[in-house]
């Protein structure tokens, strides 16, 4: 298959700065080198998931009505998606999942900033609880916050929906940090949504749920986006 | 009607509660933007219960009272063998119990100093995140437990002696949600009327049980959703009120 240059992006091979000193979770801040991959721009719309839905016979998602989703969320961002299910859709589309050094090198290039668009917060460039909450919104289309762009021009990893990766859920190297969801069993979710406000949509944050995981009804869940070697 | 401390220290109306004696304490914190600047912040002297308030004694408060009960509990009863589980209602419900009982919901900072005492530390019992201290999503997320007793996390405790004030459920403040004095950071949240939270809670990983850390929610804020996702707790304070 073909790689579609207008839907993903290529990052280029090299070392990128992966990790940071705010939480043990997320330490040792080290160099760290990826090879060359291919990533999807937007994360996968729900217009998207559902046309792979009808086309593979693969389970509705949980908040859909019996039809699909409705045109108004056609363009957002999908939610309450399992890793698993996540891994098949990438595999129908010839894809994988990014692994998490992938996810992170998309968002924050190679020098280690803290948001996609550099060292500092700016509530307007991505859609968290922090603003969420007071405009009313849950997911938003993607690409509705211009601000919201790596180093790469890959588009929305901060907020509006968290976005699963392939790896495991462990603590970096000997890092201290142990808890029942690092042992192994959980699968890593990146970039925060509208539900959770701003700590969580760092680019080097990280957390772990289950592979079964779909998130909740009036919380959202885990939606992702696909890589190519 | 001002409650004053002294006349009521030693009488059954602190019962349950701890002390934290009037002085500066280090509140806020510099690396999250919704937190700084950090500084020094002087507290009055005030008593705070030592636990949240449990279901079982939201009910009594409703049964006496006719006030509204959590929308989630079937019936008007909180779920079997969660008498002492935090009882999750929304800000205006919790003010009407602290109220009701001559008391009041903490301020921001005094929920704050109660949490981490005077020396800054990041979670109440020290700099380091310690699942086993408190329920927050490293644990959630593989047990499936979304609550437990208000009792359940002694190891939790802070310097002042209260316990769960991190994870488990959020906790409403009487603050007006608001930038703090100083702030850099400008939020479309800030002062609409909405109200802090402060703890984190099950659902949230440990970036949220931090002691400094700031969330908030609309006052009025439906409770029929709290039976899936969880919805804050309180726990209430008795000061002496300057005029």
């Amino acid at each position: 298959m073909s790689v579609n240059e207008e839907s993903m992006i290529w990052i280029d091979p090299g070392d990128f700065i992966m990790g940071s000193s705010l939480f043990e979770i997320e330490s040792p801040v080290r160099q760290l080198h990826v090879d060359g991959f291919w990533i999807d721009r937007y994360p996968v719309t729900h217009a998207e998931f559902y046309d792979y839905v009808l086309q593979a016979n693969a389970p509705m998602l949980p908040d859909w009505p019996e039809d699909g989703p409705g045109s108004e969320i056609a363009n957002h961002p999908v939610e309450r998606v399992t890793w698993q299910e996540a891994r098949d859709y990438a595999a129908w589309c010839g894809k994988r999942l990014p692994t998490e050094a992938e996810w992170e090198k998309a968002a924050r290039g190679v020098d280690g900033r803290e948001w996609p668009w550099g060292p500092d917060w700016i509530e307007e460039n991505a859609n968290v609880w922090d603003s969420a909450k007071a405009l009313g919104v849950m997911t938003i289309p993607n690409g509705s916050r211009p601000g919201n762009v790596s180093p790469y021009g890959v588009i929305d990893m901060a907020g509006n929906t968290e976005e699963w990766v392939e790896d495991a859920f462990l603590p970096y190297g000997s890092s201290g940090s142990s808890f029942l969801s690092s042992d192994g069993r959980c699968r890593v979710l990146r970039g925060g949504s509208w539900f959770y406000t701003s700590e969580m949509a760092r680019c080097s944050f990280r957390r772990g749920a289950l592979p079964e995981f779909s998130g909740y009804e009036r919380a959202g869940g885990p939606g992702f986006r696909c890589a190519k070697s | 009607m001002a409650p004053d401390v002294e006349a009521h220290a030693g009488e059954l109306r602190t019962h349950g509660m701890v002390f934290v004696p009037a002085g500066p304490f280090i509140m806020g914190d510099d690396r999250f933007p919704r937190e700084a600047p950090q500084r020094q912040e002087y507290v009055a002297d005030f008593w705070i219960d030592r636990f949240l308030v449990t279901n079982e004694e939201y009910y009594r408060f409703a049964e006496s009272t006719g006030a509204p009960r959590p929308a989630h509990w079937v019936d008007g009863e909180f779920p079997v063998g969660h008498e002492d589980h935090p009882a999750e209602v929304s800000w205006t419900m919790a003010d009407a119990f602290a109220r009701h009982h001559g008391k009041r919901l903490p301020t921001e900072a005094e929920w704050e100093k109660a949490a981490r005492g005077t020396d800054g530390r990041l979670f109440p019992w020290g700099d380091s995140f310690d699942a086993e201290r408190c329920l927050t999503w490293e644990t959630s997320s593989v047990t499936g437990s979304h609550s437990e007793s208000v009792r359940a996390r002694p190891t939790g405790v802070s310097p002042f002696g209260c316990e769960q004030m991190v994870g488990l459920c959020e906790e409403w403040c009487a603050d007006e949600y608001a930038g703090y004095p100083g702030s850099t950071n400008r939020s479309v949240g800030y002062g609409i009327g909405m109200r802090v939270l402060r703890g984190g809670s099950w659902i949230f990983p440990m970036t949220h049980a931090r002691a400094s850390y700031r969330c908030f929610e609309e006052p009025d804020l439906d409770t029929s959703g709290y039976a899936q996702l969880g919805g804050p707790g309180f726990r209430c304070v008795l000061a002496e009120e300057s005029s």
